[in-house]
Order: structure tokens, then sequence, then C-alpha cells
């Protein structure tokens, strides 16, 4: 039999099994006399359907690595020549793929959560089971009667495409080579990207599960404790694959920055900031018995907006507003009904069972901890909304206006910063009022150093770094504030628990996140020669007038330095790489302080014909300096205009404008003929078609011409010629080696200025490069990494709590005291 | 009654949140239109349509500015000329998005959005020039 026909074979199994594991543990949930053994027939499908979808991938790989192009997910994503780590990376390259990939992690997590859950095993995996059975109805393939639900990796080229004419003739038809990954997302980067983040998609339905399975079964808060750990694992993982993106499209994409507020970025990024807020509310309640609802919403809206965002990016229904949505495979109403089914799970038992649910005795104080954390959670879910609110523009924006188009990227930032804001303001607060004791002095004296030292910081930005705008001065008080609150509670751990300091080195990488983002992006500077690109350009001229934005690129020939804000920018060479034909070209650049570094951002066009760009960054302590370049071919039309190497110039005297690879500098006039009482001043030669006295007067311009690589000075005199006849007539004068002519074909006397058209030089090859200086981007990834670290180390220490309590069981006191009073 | 009061306070606070997103949002969402619409009503526009090749493509060294000719859904085919170097993947493109103003008959666009028929991670194709982080 086909391999392909064993492939779908086992996810139609792990879809079974699946369903008959959900079907048990419901029972065990329903049935507590007869749960053991429902239960045990619960792990054993769990276990069947892990085995199918471990085989299914396994067999998927098997086909990618043999290069069996008769299969559509083969053909379409891999190629001959493709590298080993990409062949095994094309996995995931595609829809139908990346679910599989999914529903295995979320296998794998189902099989590690029954065994830490203890007795909310059957109850949370039933919840699990629905998920895994949801995620596998995408790829499972089958045919009911006239509705087919989903699309199997499995399937044939001829399956898939039953009506392509090359089927038609040749039935037997196997393409020889496939159709290749696309080239950008061949980077070791994006190869450990979206596997990263589908870890984190999957781990995120623990909580949701813990959440459901608190409410269904009545014990309200005890499913906090084991939920905690997996929150904080499902935050960890998640995040970490965003930044993993945001690098990627940072050093592989040319769009100059690592986030472009894309729907696809966004998605991932809502479901970060809902589970951060849940886990501080769920550290709340555990504490001290406050935020119990939003301890029991945020996961689960973190969950459920993982399948809002599958939904909005696989439904097709984002279409033309993010570059890289997948296309529709026909899931719409899958992914609907799954959305649906989660939300009304989450909020049917929330709204069922909202009367029982514990309520605090008193609130907390206003400037207490819990109200901190409360209030911090608060401003994450409003940074969270802000971004669904755009990204659901297709739904959200008809409410305003037919056809909405997304929202520039203006509408995200101005409304995240101030949140951000409050955000660094409220992680200082936030850790001092949780670890120094709350009466007043002793808190007051806790803040005043880590505020004096914020306060420092923000005038030294002012003065020092000019930053003049107030909205990032305070985002820069409010990261210090957060960074030397918790760097000083990090002192005070390390002399005391230090087992405890996952949260405050967290909130460390916190801040260093956001000041990386102020800085390199609020001062994200573009390094354009001034005046550059409106080179013809008199303000009149309507392409220049209606232009909203100043171009980001300037041409740089073979050769050439500029200089740009103190910068030196030249173009020195290139050198291309055999195997993609990828042309790397060779920027050196010059810093202020005399530091010296070439970049070599490349181009190049793919195996099937796309343009590629890649820039190049290169990073000091203080600043990364990015590079990108668009080759001239990459530009050049094939029917090239013929007037492109004309120029027209309007110069006065002693102006100078660019030509190709030269400056072309206006001196002065110069009278070779004229009236009296004028005297001519130069020898007035003609061609020997003109006699002199045809001539009525004659005017030279004195042009310097100078070799902007090389530094050579050439001066050319083109004549400007008035004859008897009243006609004007114009000799050129040129420099044959460098191909330019010039001709002198008017004048404005009362201005002084010459009017002046070259013809040429010669293609000396260019690049239009762009140039960003980003300051201190370099503490957003060492932010991402140290955040990464505390996340790591409060799991580990969450964990042991868990099995403590394991061993040694606590009498349910421990659970907060108001709480199971209330119940 | 305070815990009413306080709930009242986070109610009010919540909503006004949400009225004035919502508000800032409705300001803020651009809409899909063809030429003509984006020319009588002058407005910022997103125009989905396809490059025309056989008028070529044009890019002008000295103002940086490429352009081309365009032919939106509704048939409409007009000039479009963007402050920037050609997109990645220009040619290949099924569609192309741009965004932009129409003056005087030409559409002066700051962002070209390009759907490659690749299925998945369609080219990025220029992030507007001051914007992107």
């Amino acid at each position: 039999m086909e391999i392909g026909f064993w492939g779908s074979g086992l996810i139609k199994l792990a879809f079974v099994s699946t369903a008959v594991s959900g079907y048990a543990y419901w029972q065990a949930v329903r049935q507590p006399v007869w749960a053991d053994a429902w239960r045990r027939w619960g792990r054993a499908a769990w276990s069947v359907s892990l085995l199918g979808l471990g085989g299914a991938s396994a067999l998927l790989w098997y086909l990618l690595l043999e290069q069996r192009f008769e299969y559509a997910y083969v053909y379409q994503h891999t190629a001959r020549e493709l590298p080993l780590l990409y062949v095994i990376a094309a996995f995931w390259a595609g829809q139908e793929g990346s679910f599989l990939l999914w529903a295995l992690f979320q296998g794998l997590i189902g099989w590690a959560l029954w065994r830490t859950a203890r007795d909310f095993e059957a109850s949370v995996m039933a919840v699990v089971a629905l998920s895994q059975l949801f995620l596998l109805s995408m790829i499972v393939g089958a045919r009911l009667g006239p509705i087919s639900v989903g699309s199997s990796p499995f399937l044939l080229l001829a399956e898939k495409f039953p009506d392509a004419p090359v089927f038609q003739n040749n039935p037997g038809f196997r393409p020889e080579d496939g159709n290749g990954l696309n080239d950008l997302l061949q980077n070791p980067w994006m190869a450990a990207h979206p596997p990263t983040l589908f870890v984190g998609f999957a781990a995120m339905v623990v909580p949701f599960a813990f959440a459901v399975a608190g409410m269904w079964t009545r014990r309200y808060t005890q499913w906090i404790r084991p939920a905690l750990p997996w929150t904080l694992f499902a935050t960890l993982v998640l995040g970490a694959g965003i930044i993993l993106g945001g690098y990627w499209a940072y050093v592989t994409l040319s769009f100059g920055g690592y986030w472009a507020w894309d729907p696809v970025e966004n998605s991932s990024l809502v479901p970060w900031l809902l589970a951060a807020g849940a886990v501080h509310v769920m550290i709340a309640y555990r504490r001290s018995g406050t935020s119990f609802k939003a301890a029991l919403l945020l996961p689960m809206l973190a969950f459920a907006f993982v399948v809002y965002s599958t939904f909005l990016t696989r439904s097709g229904i984002l279409g033309d507003a993010s570059v890289h949505s997948f296309v529709d495979l026909g899931l719409y109403n899958q992914l609907l009904l799954w959305m649906l089914s989660v939300v009304g799970l989450g909020l049917g038992f929330f709204v069922l069972r909202f009367r029982e649910l514990p309520r605090p005795k008193q609130d907390p104080a206003l400037l207490s901890r819990e109200f901190v954390l409360f209030l911090g959670a608060m401003v994450l879910s409003a940074m969270a909304m802000v971004i669904i609110v755009g990204t659901s523009t297709p739904i959200l924006g008809r409410l305003f206006r037919d056809n909405p188009a997304p929202p520039d990227m203006h509408f995200y930032n101005s409304w995240t910063l101030p949140l951000a804001i409050a955000l660094g303001l409220l992680i200082g607060l936030g850790q001092l009022l949780w670890w120094y004791r709350m009466d007043g002095r002793a808190f007051v004296r806790a803040l005043f150093v880590p505020f004096m030292l914020s306060a420092a910081v923000t005038a030294l930005a002012l003065w020092a770094a000019g930053v003049r705008e107030g909205r990032y001065l305070l985002l820069i008080l409010g990261a210090s504030f957060a960074f030397f609150a918790n760097a000083r509670v990090l002192l005070r751990l390390f002399r005391g628990n230090p087992r405890l300091a996952g949260g405050a080195i967290a909130h460390i990488g916190m801040a260093l996140v956001l000041f990386g983002i102020v800085s390199s992006s609020g001062h994200d500077r573009t390094l354009v020669p001034p005046g550059e690109g409106i080179l013809l350009g008199d303000p009149n001229d309507p392409h220049v007038a209606h232009r909203d934005v100043q171009p980001k690129h300037f041409p740089l020939y073979l050769g050439e330095e500029r200089q740009v804000a103190g910068y030196r920018i030249a173009y020195v060479g290139q050198r291309v790489e055999p195997r993609r034909g990828e042309a790397f070209y060779r920027i050196a650049i010059t810093d202020p302080r005399g530091r010296s570094v070439v970049l070599e951002p490349s181009a190049y066009r793919s195996r099937n014909g796309q343009a590629i760009q890649h820039p190049d960054v290169v990073s000091f302590w203080d600043r990364d300096l990015y590079v990108a370049v668009v080759p001239d071919w990459m530009l050049r039309s094939e029917e090239e205009d013929t007037d492109s190497t004309t120029h027209r110039f309007l110069l006065r005297r002693g102006e100078q404008e660019r030509l190709g690879a030269y400056r072309i500098r206006f001196a002065r006039f110069q009278i070779l003929k004229a009236p009296e009482p004028m005297r001519a001043e130069g020898e007035l030669r003609l061609p020997e078609d003109l006699r002199e006295e045809e001539v009525d007067i004659a005017v030279a311009a004195l042009v310097e011409l100078t070799h902007t690589g090389t530094g050579e000075v050439r001066t050319l005199r083109p004549v400007y010629l008035i004859l008897r006849d009243r006609t004007q007539r114009f000799l050129p004068d040129g420099v044959p080696e460098w191909n330019v002519t010039l001709w002198f074909e008017g004048m404005n006397v009362d201005q002084g200025q010459a009017v002046l058209r070259a013809q040429g030089p010669r293609q000396v090859p260019w690049v239009l490069v762009e140039v960003h200086e980003k300051p201190f981007i370099g503490l957003l990834w060492l932010g991402t990494v140290v955040l990464m670290a505390g996340f790591a180390l409060s799991i580990l220490r969450r964990w042991g709590e868990l099995r403590q309590q394991k061993a040694h069981p606590l009498p349910p006191q421990r659970e907060p005291v108001e709480a199971s009073a209330a119940i | 009654m305070r815990r009413t009061i306080k709930l009242a306070l986070g109610g009010v606070i919540a909503a006004g949140f949400t009225a004035l997103l919502l508000v800032n949002f409705g300001k803020s969402v651009g809409g899909y239109m063809d030429f003509a619409r984006a020319e009588s009503s002058g407005a910022r526009a997103h125009v989905v349509g396809f490059w025309v090749p056989e008028r070529g493509t044009r890019f002008d060294l000295a103002r940086a500015e490429f352009s081309f000719w365009m032919r939106d859904e509704m048939g409409n085919l007009r000039r479009v000329v963007y402050a920037g170097p050609k997109p990645a993947g220009f040619e290949d493109a099924e569609r192309i998005v741009v965004e932009g103003r129409m003056q005087e008959g030409i559409f002066y666009a700051d962002r070209i959005l390009i759907k490659c028929p690749s299925k998945y991670n369609d080219q990025v194709a220029s992030g507007r020039s001051t914007t992107s982080m």
C-alpha cells in the first residue's frame, strides 16, 4: 500500500482515538464510581492517538526526505537542492503540516498532563481532547457526503489537483522536482520560529482546560495551583516563538524592523499578553484570594484568542489585509465552530456557575500588591484589546464603513504606548509592594532610590541623548523605574532566597524590552543625505508635493562614498555566492567615532524567479546599523526608457547637482561673443557649418564635472548660441571616456541660472541603499532572554511547590482562607 | 456599598476606554475602493488590482520613485507612483494592494502590498517608511 494511505489512515486513527479518549474522560467525570476504569480507557486511547500522530509525522518527514514529489505537500514545499535543515523544516511550511505539528505537540502535552494533573486528570483531559479533536478535524481529510472535513497533508498531486491538464493526459505523471521552499523561509531562525509558536499554542490549552475543569467539577479554586506552572510554560514558549519571528523578520526581511503590526504577528501577541496577565491574577489569587474572576477569565481568554487568531489567519478572512495569511483551504466553518465551542464552553460554565463562584471577603486596598497585580493584568488585557480591535478590521471595521481596510501602524503605536508607560510604572511599583512591607515609611524608602535613578536616566535621555518627545521620555521613565525597582528587589533576594528571584528577573527583562523598543523604534534614524530623492525637485513638482513620505533609499554608485550625519557610507564591491547566485553588496560604513565595518546585504533572483533581498545588520554595544539594498538590475525594466539617462538641470552659479556617479557644478557664464559694450572673455570655436557672422550671441557655461569615486575633475564648456535669424543652437561638450555629454540650453540672466542638459553617463553599477541606525536595539533581544530566564526560574519554583504539595498533601486550609470560607 | 462604587468606577473606566478605542478605531480604519472612488473622495485609500505588464515599470533614480500602471478590480487603469524602489516579488504578484492617495489622475502610494501565489508567508513587500518598528 502507498505511504500516503498509511499516513492519512494514521491521522484518522488519531482522530477516532482522540474522540474515544475524550468520551472516556468525560465519563470518568460523570461516573465517579467507575472513574478509574474510564480513566484507564482515556489514557489508552490518548496513547493510541499520540502514536498515530507520531507515525503520521514520521511518514510525512519520510516523504519529504525521500523527495516523493508525487505528493502535493512535498511538491509544494521542497525541491531537490534544498539543504537538509530546510527539508526537515518544510514539515511546517504549509497549512496542513503546521496543523499536524500543533496536534502532535498538543498530544505530547496531553500525555505529560495526565501524569501531573492528578485528581484533575479526567476533567482537564476531556477538555484537551475536545480541542485536539477540532485540531485533527482540520487535517483528517474525511468526506461526509458532500461535505469534506479538513485537508490531509498526504494528498497526491493528482488527488489535490485532479483537473490539471497534465493528469488528464498522463495519470501516472510524477514531477521531477518540487516547487521549493520560499527562499525567505530558508533561514535558521525561521526554521525554529513556527515550531516554538506551536508548542506555545498547544500549551495554552492547558490553563484553559484547568479553568473549565475547575468550574465543571466545582473545584473553583484548587485548579489554580497545578495550572500555574503550565500557564508560565505556555507564556514562556509563546513569547520565545514571537521574538524568534521578530528577529527573523529583522535580519531576513527588508522592511527595516522586527515588528510591523501585521495581523499574523498580532494574533500571536494577543494570547501572550492575556496569558501574562493571567499569570499575575492567578498569583494574586493564590496569595490572598483576590481577583478570582479575572484569574478564571484570563486563561480562558488567552486560549480563546489562540483559536480566534487561528481563525483570522487561516480562514482566508484577512485576505488582502495581511502579508502572510494562509490561503483558505475551506476550513472556515470548522474554524468558526472550534472558536464558538471554546468561547461557549468557557463562558457557558462561567455564566452557569456564576452564583457559586467564590467571592473575596474584602477588596484589596488601593495601594496593595494585589491591586497593583490586578491593575497590571488589566493593562496587559487593554493592550490585547487594542490589538484585537485593530486586527479584527475585516469584521469590526464594517461597523464604520464598507470594505474596511486595516488601520495603519499609527493606531497601534499611539494606543499601546501609554499602556506601556503604565505597565513600566506598575511593574516597578508592584514588585516593590510585593517584597517590601507595606507600611508607609519603609515603602517610601524602598521607592526612593529606584525612582531617583530612573529620573536620572530620563534626564540623561533628555539632555545627553536629545530625546524630546514627552511620551518617549515617559516610557523611558517607566522602563527604567521598572528596571531599578526590580534590580533592588533582586539584590535583596540574592541575599535571602534566590529561588524566588524568577519574578524579579522576568520583570527586569520586561523593562529592558520596553527600553529597547522605545530607543530602537522611537529613535530609529534613517540615514539619507539631505535633499536626496528630490534632486530635480523644486517643491512645485507634483511628484514631490503629493508624496506623503520621504524616500528611505538613496543611490550609491560603485566606488562612491557619501556622508550622512557623520557617517561615511560607500559601495565598495560585490561577491556572489554560487549555490543560489545570491549577490552580496559590500557596503562600507564608518561611523562618527571612526569605527569601520563592511556590511553585506544581498539581493538575488530565486530559482523560481522571485526577487529576494536580505538586509545585513551589525551590532555595536550602543546601536545596530541596518543596511538593505536594492540593486540596479532589479529596478531596470526591460524596455528601459530612453531618456532615463537624460537629465535637465537648472543651476545657479556655484550650485551643484548629482549626475549618476558624478557631480556637476555650474561655475559661471563665459561670454564668447556679444554686442557692445560687452566683450568676449574667451575664444569661440564653431562647427564647420556655421560662420562667425551668423552668430549674434555666444555664451559658454563653465561646468565642473567631478567623479565622486575617484575625485577626478574635468571642466566642460558647452556653448549657447543665438543666431542672426533669432534661432538658438547648442554646442555640446563632453568627456568621451565617461560617456557624458553636456548641452547648455538656456539661461535666466536675472537669476544667474543656467539650463543644462546632460546625456549619459555610462552605466556604472549602483544600488539603492537603506541605512538605519537603531540605538540600543540589543537591549530588546537581551531583555527577551532575561525575561525567558525569569519565566524558567518561576516555573521551576512553582513546579517544586506543586511536587512538595503532592509529596506531603496539605490540608485544604492552605487554600486561600477567605475564598474557601466563601464557598 | 463601597464595593458597588468601586465596581461602578471600574466599569465606567472600562467602558470609557472601550468607547474611546472604538471611536478612534473607526477613524483609523481605511477603506478598500477603486481608483474612481479614490479620485472623487480624495481620501486615503486602499486599492486592490493588478499590474499591467505591457506598460512596463519605471524607476526614476533621481526621484527614487517607482511607477507602474495598475488596473483595479473595476477595470480602471491608473498610473501608480511609489516613493521607493520596486517591491520585492513585484512581477510575480497575483494581486497588488496600494495604499495612498489619488491626486490629479495619479495614485501616490506610500505602501504597496504584494500578494504572491505562494501559499504560506506571502512576500513582505514594504513597510511604511517611518512607522515599522
